[in-house]
């Protein structure tokens, strides 16, 4: 089987579901003529022109204020923001103005909208082009908020997104673009609020979702050798999160560690953890684990970038001690 | 006499007669001498102390002591802004309707409706304002009494194909696009039938079928919104203009430009309409701008801006409508319309007024206002007589009335609906 990169596989099916519905654009900063800056959009201008690959002014706050504009009259807009760090300057929008107006509209008016970009930390680009913003936008009911980990992840979570009647927050990162997986056919659509089993195990169970993953699945093996057997869990989904399988999974298991590149205060492995301890405290055989970014903005120095971030590492060691 | 000084202002300015035509010249107002010596007996009035005070900036006499000439909160580096914002480049410019140019181009059946649809609002509005009195009315509130005439002035051309969006004082637009008052009256007492389900109140009115995108209450949000309107319109190859209007506190939000920047790019159908009602909240133009003629903020982008009387809905009809007919057919793209208007309540109902005087209001009302304007229209001009009218007003009276009672009357919203249309949760792709 061919393996192919996340990259590809995200301008593949934006192209694929492009082809399908003439009212789906693209707009963002450099996504036309410069062919994406991170090169998501390679191609697709020569493809479907500059009425549908549009070019932006930098000009965050705009063009997600007209992207929303758009979708609220028949149009169907992506919008690629360069990074979600710039999306901050836009926040107001995606929030006030895209989350919100159905349910004020009384149902009147649905926002057909996908925001999608690289997430989470970059390498070596110091505080302000390196957040994780999963809890940001998992906060807010009307939004729903998909954090893909590998080709399948992206394919079907993108088409999802793209066909879904409402606002959807895509979570890409940028350093899982470059990873090549192959394709799972069987997953050719994926359900939003579905979580996935990337490993069946018995004896704690790993949470995580994009590029924690990589962190899980290395964790996972160690400890294999250490025939401790791990089930690893993908979240796909942050909103509406799959509280069924987080379940099930800590009911077999008995034992928790949660995994986010994000700082822990409020966060993803919070809000999971939270939901283990409201739903399946008795099965519990001891206290869940979290690994989050530590509590600062990252540093620039190759080191301190490196220990600012939750390691497979010092991850084996505690599970080791709760096993 | 009261000593406020202004005797001595005017003797500086070199006497009434000078002043006089200085005043006419940059207010391109009228008025006469005998007005003006009247100051020096009378004090000047309200209104003509900020373009006295600009007379006295540019002759370097010394102001600072003539304390009751500003308006409160308005320092002189406010007034000195405003001073620089001296004409540049554009075609940009004060548009005027002369009587003559309305009575020979304007059809008596427009005047009439522009005025039942002022009167509606009006009537609509001032009972909103009782039931909010009440306490029956929660939350925010932003009556609209005073601007009928921008609205009045644009439904009269717009097509069922156009589209309106605006910010948070959003009721009149409601009521122009036809949403039968029962629902308006629901959704602000929070009822059940409420036309957003009383999930949105007064704020957030929506009328989705005549393509009304609301009532927004961040302010300037709307008009990205609706430049990507107006851009779907393109995208769609439809036949339509879209009317973003916002106010003059909005004109200073960073997202204006960005959206101006865009319109102009793409040259975009889109009419942008301040309504300049004088006051943001409690700020004067003069104090929040530092360049007052907000008809000309789209120059930098080269958008034509005019300027026109949002007081006098026959000349917003007449020359708007020939405007939005250049945007329509000849591809014009976008357009800046400044409306000068004037609200007579406060922001919401919660303004404590101290930022304008009472004198001010009552001299706008007296002049200036819409209604009363096209009224003498119709008498004058032998459309209807005065008794008609006075029948045509408690009709609407009678209509506001009953749909306010019967919402009364309506239930609240059932709980079951709290949870719903968080999400739109038709799977078909619309």
């Amino acid at each position: 089987m061919n393996s192919i990169s996340v990259r590809e596989i995200i301008r593949d099916t934006i192209a694929e579901e492009m082809r399908l519905d003439p009212k789906i654009f693209l707009l963002g900063e450099e996504v036309g003529e410069y062919q994406g800056a991170y090169k998501v959009s390679q191609g697709l201008l020569d493809e479907f022109g500059s009425k549908r690959v549009v070019d932006t002014p930098i000009t965050e706050a705009g063009f997600t204020g007209l992207a929303i504009g758009a979708a609220m009259n028949g149009l169907r807009p992506i919008v690629e923001f360069m990074t979600w760090n710039f999306a901050m300057q836009a926040i107001d929008h995606i929030i006030n103005s895209a989350a919100k107006t159905f349910y004020m509209s009384g149902g009147k008016i649905n926002i057909p909208i996908v925001f999608r970009g690289p997430n989470g930390i970059a390498s070596r680009v110091a505080a302000q082009h390196s957040q994780d913003y999963s809890s940001w936008y998992s906060h807010i009911p009307g939004l729903k908020v998909l954090s893909p980990y590998d080709v399948t992840d992206a394919s079907g979570l993108l088409k999802a997104a793209i066909k879904d009647n409402n606002p959807v927050i895509f979570l890409e990162h940028e350093l899982l673009y470059n990873e090549k997986f192959v394709l799972d056919s069987k997953e050719e659509t994926i359900s939003i609020g579905k979580a996935k089993v990337m490993k069946k195990g018995s004896d704690v169970t790993i949470i995580s979702y994009s590029r924690g993953l990589e962190i899980a699945i290395e964790t996972g093996k160690i400890l294999a050798q250490e025939n401790v057997d791990a089930e690893i869990l993908n979240l796909r989904t942050l909103k509406p999160i799959d509280k069924d399988t987080i379940i099930n999974s800590v009911k077999k298991t008995n034992k928790v560690v949660v995994i986010e590149e994000g700082w822990s205060q409020s966060g993803v492995a919070a809000e999971v953890i939270s939901i283990i301890v409201e739903n399946v405290f008795d099965y519990l055989d001891t206290e869940p684990l979290r690994f989050s970014g530590k509590d600062i903005p990252l540093p620039y120095a190759e080191n301190l970038e490196k220990l600012a971030l939750p390691s497979a590492n010092s991850i084996v060691k505690k599970c080791l001690e709760i096993c | 006499m009261i000593d406020n000084g202004h005797a001595d202002i005017i003797s500086k300015l070199g006497g009434g007669k000078k002043l006089t035509a200085r005043l006419k010249s940059f207010t391109e107002e009228n008025i006469n001498e005998k007005t003006v010596y009247s100051w020096v007996q009378q004090g000047i009035p309200d209104r003509w102390k900020i373009a006295v005070a600009r007379c006295l900036l540019e002759d370097n006499i010394e102001i600072t002591h003539y304390k009751d000439l500003l308006p409160p909160g308005m320092t002189i580096d406010n007034l000195t802004a405003a001073n620089n914002s001296i004409k540049i480049f554009s075609d940009s410019k004060v548009l005027k309707a002369s009587e003559k140019e309305i009575i020979s181009n304007v059809d008596k059946n427009i005047v009439l409706n522009i005025y039942k649809l002022m009167l509606k609002i009006r009537r609509f509005e001032e009972k909103v304002g009782q039931l909010y009195s009440m306490g029956l009315i929660g939350g925010f509130c932003h009556l609209y009494i005073g601007q009928e005439g921008v609205i009045a002035g644009i439904e009269s051309f717009a097509g069922s194909e156009d589209c309106f969006i605006t910010g948070y004082r959003c009721h009149a637009h409601m009521v122009s696009r036809g949403e039968p008052l029962l629902n308006i009256f629901c959704e602000l007492l929070g009822k059940k039938g409420g036309s957003s389900m009383a999930k949105g109140g007064s704020m957030h009115l929506f009328k989705s079928d005549k393509k009304f995108f609301g009532g927004h209450g961040i302010v300037g949000a709307q008009v990205p919104l609706g430049t990507g309107i107006a851009f779907s319109n393109k995208y769609l190859n439809k036949k339509a203009v879209t009317f973003c209007f916002f106010g003059d506190g909005a004109v200073n939000q960073g997202q204006v430009y960005e959206a101006f920047n865009m319109a102009a790019l793409w040259q975009l159908p889109i009419i942008y309409i301040i309504e300049n009602n004088q006051y943001g909240m409690g700020t004067s133009v003069e104090r929040a701008s530092a360049m007052t003629e907000l008809f000309r903020r789209g120059e930098s982008f080269g958008i034509k801006g005019y300027e026109i009387d949002g007081m006098d809905p026959l000349a917003v009809h007449l020359l708007l409508k020939k405007i939005y007919n250049q945007v329509l057919n000849e591809k014009t793209g976008p357009i800046l319309i400044e409306a000068k208007t004037y609200r007579y309540r406060g922001h919401s109902m919660s303004d404590p007024g101290k930022y304008r005087t009472r004198q001010e209001i009552q001299q706008t009302r007296e002049n200036r206002d819409p209604i009363e304007r096209v009224k003498s229209f119709l008498i004058e001009n032998k459309i209807k007589s005065e008794d008609n009218l006075k029948k045509l007003d408690l009709f609407i009276k009678e209509e506001v009335l009953n749909a306010s009672e019967e919402a009364r009357d309506i239930g609240l919203p059932d709980e079951n609906t709290l949870f719903k249309d968080v999400y739109d949760i038709n799977e078909n792709i619309k």
